[in-house]
């Protein structure tokens, strides 16, 4: 009786290893995306709903036009950016948020997604990369210095490369 | 998981692991959307849609939401390509995508990087997770397989664009349809970013400047 438990618990535990990978990785496509993308989205949408509501959306735009117009970017987009810093699905909300209301283009977003991939949750990633491994002191601003400059080049390079795909 | 991926490094990829790879970057290309058969397989087409509310015009996120409920109806509608894509990621891995890519990669680190070949495999999987990537450079630097300056350029490499895959699935997932450029090409554009941000540490790690700073304990 007890050989045949035995026999069965075995079989039921042969899983296919595909589905069973599939599975292991759309149950941490959930946990990202409940610990991670809701959470920041909502706070994204919150956040640009509040500057449209107070006019505080206008006044930055009016503010940082004449810098951001040299990446060729409205003013709006560093709000994205300052987002983005934070966290990378809630830069990406705003971007959208903003597109919904007219402000970006898509070309705008287009461009968008890279700085939000190169500085973006560089608050907490400082930490868990940099500090994590070990690496000496006295790189640490350098590291975040090119990563900082990259972010803004990037804005520069991808309208190059949209440009030269005819986009 | 250290562990795991130092093991790793002692496996060779074969076949299966490079058809991981190319099926991989295949299917977030976008290059599928016009073969034949395989257009089934574009991420995209395996995305699907959801379905139109009776009597409205659109599905269940409806039109014209604002603030943090059109935020949360956004992520709900997300969620399923979410999952779908870090399936679609974990298994590529497990049939040897990371190992098939890091064969790659590791003729080129020298060269490019300044950083030994056998790094292949820890600067592979700070694609897809960046805690494992700082881990396992910390772990070589202990065991003494490379140097504290290789260490700084692996970091150089792996900080700009951390954890790039998953998080660019999911950034991908919220802009199916709005963007011009498709997920392998993002990819590629980021991973060449990466190198630049190495190299240009590279540079100042040369400067005298650079040499003189002192760590201050």
């Amino acid at each position: 009786m007890n050989k045949t438990n035995e026999t069965l618990q075995v079989k039921a535990n042969q899983k296919t290893p595909f589905v069973d990978v599939f599975m292991r990785g759309a149950v941490k496509g959930w946990n990202m995306a409940i610990k991670n993308m809701f959470p920041a989205v909502i706070l994204a949408y919150t956040f640009i709903n509040v500057l449209e509501k107070t006019g505080a959306l206008e006044i930055l735009q009016k503010v940082f036009d004449p810098i951001m117009i040299i990446f060729g970017m409205p003013g709006a987009a560093i709000a994205v950016i300052v987002t983005g810093m934070m966290t990378r699905p809630g830069g990406m909300a705003t971007a959208l948020a903003l597109l919904s209301s007219g402000v970006l283009t898509e070309r705008d977003v287009t461009i968008l997604v890279i700085p939000i991939m190169i500085i973006g949750g560089c608050l907490g990633q400082y930490v868990r990369v940099i500090v994590a491994s070990g690496a000496a002191n006295k790189s640490h601003k350098y590291i975040l210095l090119i990563s900082g400059v990259m972010t803004f080049v990037s804005l520069w390079l991808m309208n190059l490369l949209l440009m030269l795909m005819g986009i | 998981m250290e562990k795991e991926l130092i093991e790793k490094r002692e496996k060779k990829p074969g076949i299966g692991s490079y058809v991981a790879l190319a099926a991989f970057l295949l299917i977030f290309s976008g290059a599928l959307k016009n073969v034949p058969v395989l257009n089934v397989f574009d991420i995209q087409s395996l995305s699907g849609a959801f379905g139109i509310v009776k009597g409205a015009e659109g599905n269940f996120v409806g039109a014209g939401g604002t603030g943090a409920s059109q935020g949360f109806a956004l992520c709900l509608s997300l969620m399923p390509i979410v999952m779908l894509c870090m399936g679609i990621v974990e298994l590529t891995n497990h049939y040897g995508a990371q190992l098939a890519a890091s064969q790659l990669f590791s003729p080129i680190m020298k060269p490019l990087m300044g950083v030994p070949g056998t790094m292949a495999i820890s600067l592979v999987s700070s694609l897809n997770i960046s805690d494992i990537g700082a881990a396992t450079t910390r772990d070589m630097f202990e065991q003494g397989e490379i140097t504290e300056d290789e260490r700084v350029k692996m970091i150089a490499f792996q900080f700009p664009s951390c954890a790039l895959i998953n998080n660019l699935v999911t950034l991908m997932g919220m802009t199916v349809g709005i963007v011009y450029l498709s997920t392998s090409a993002y990819l590629l554009i980021l991973i060449v970013i990466k190198f630049i941000c190495c190299n240009i540490m590279r540079l100042i790690m040369k400067t005298r400047f650079y040499k003189k700073e002192t760590v201050s304990v």
